[in-house]
């Protein structure tokens, strides 16, 4: 392949408990501190609950508890991000995670000297190291399994 | 907790008075209003939609349904105009509690408060699995 085709991707490092998650920052409405969380009844372990953005209703996942670990309640750095509806679902569908802290921007020039690991999780689609850092690549599928 | 409940479902508002208080505590029901041809059940939810058996409430609302109408015992019942309301579509996460979909599609959004609305045949299906 050839790592410089497709120019440089702008990405954003989620950082959760556990592995953090790269998404790129095109699929990012929004990056906003933690709002009321409002329950929602019936809901899996993992939605924490919904929150009023633009005068929408937004869902907000614990991406860890979906991936089986336990639930993190919001700390004092906590963020939610906002992601746009993914492909396939509503315009209205823009939903949440919440973080552990600041998402951090990381632009990625080339593939040259990326290690891919294979994940532990059927949520993560592959996770890249950089250097000793370790992030997994959230599975564009997962709108179907959410 | 609040919701919101479209009018266009709401067949009655019943005081408590006016209902026949269930006293038997293994029920589900916490009240029924008493019609020519049966009665209809109306039960006591809390904020998460889980049955909890309480004393001190004050009226019911009942929600149109076949083959009779369902009641939702409230502490207050407000009417909102409809221009004084928008509601924007919801979809909840996950699976829906019962056959019909999920209970809610819809919220209402104020600043930094949010107010769930309850999609009429989901709530209905739920509420029918709570038997008696």
């Amino acid at each position: 392949m050839d790592q410089h085709a497709h120019g440089p991707i702008h990405t954003l490092i989620i950082p959760i408990g556990g592995i953090p998650l790269l998404v790129p920052s095109a699929i990012i409405a929004e990056v906003v501190n933690v709002p009321e969380l409002v329950p929602v009844p019936f809901s899996p372990q993992w939605v924490l609950g919904v929150v009023g953005w633009r005068q929408r209703a937004v869902p907000v996942i614990s991406f860890e508890a979906l991936m089986g670990a336990g639930v993190t309640p919001p700390g004092l750095h906590s963020k939610v991000m906002i992601f746009f509806p993914l492909p396939g679902r509503k315009e209205s569908e823009f939903f949440g995670i919440l973080t552990s802290s600041e998402p951090q921007p990381r632009t990625i020039d080339s593939t040259e000297g990326l290690v891919t690991e294979p994940p532990e999780s059927r949520y993560i689609a592959t996770c890249l190291k950089f250097g000793d850092t370790l992030v997994g690549i959230p599975r564009c599928k997962m709108q179907v399994m959410i | 907790m609040d919701y919101l409940l479209p009018s266009s479902v709401s067949l009655a508002i019943e005081q408590r008075d006016s209902l026949l208080v269930n006293d038997d505590a293994a029920s589900h029901v916490t009240a029924w209003r008493l019609v020519k041809t049966g009665r209809w059940p109306a039960y006591s939810l809390d904020g998460n939609l889980a049955l909890l058996r309480r004393h001190n409430w004050q009226r019911a609302v009942f929600v149109n349904a076949s083959p009779y109408p369902l009641g939702l015992i409230a502490d207050d019942i407000q009417l909102l105009p409809a221009a004084d309301v928008r509601v924007e579509p919801f979809t909840p996460l996950g699976p829906p509690p019962a056959s019909s979909g999920h209970v809610f599609s819809g919220a209402w959004v104020q600043g930094s408060k949010l107010t769930l609305a309850f999609q009429p045949p989901g709530l209905v299906a739920y509420l029918r699995t709570l038997g008696e």
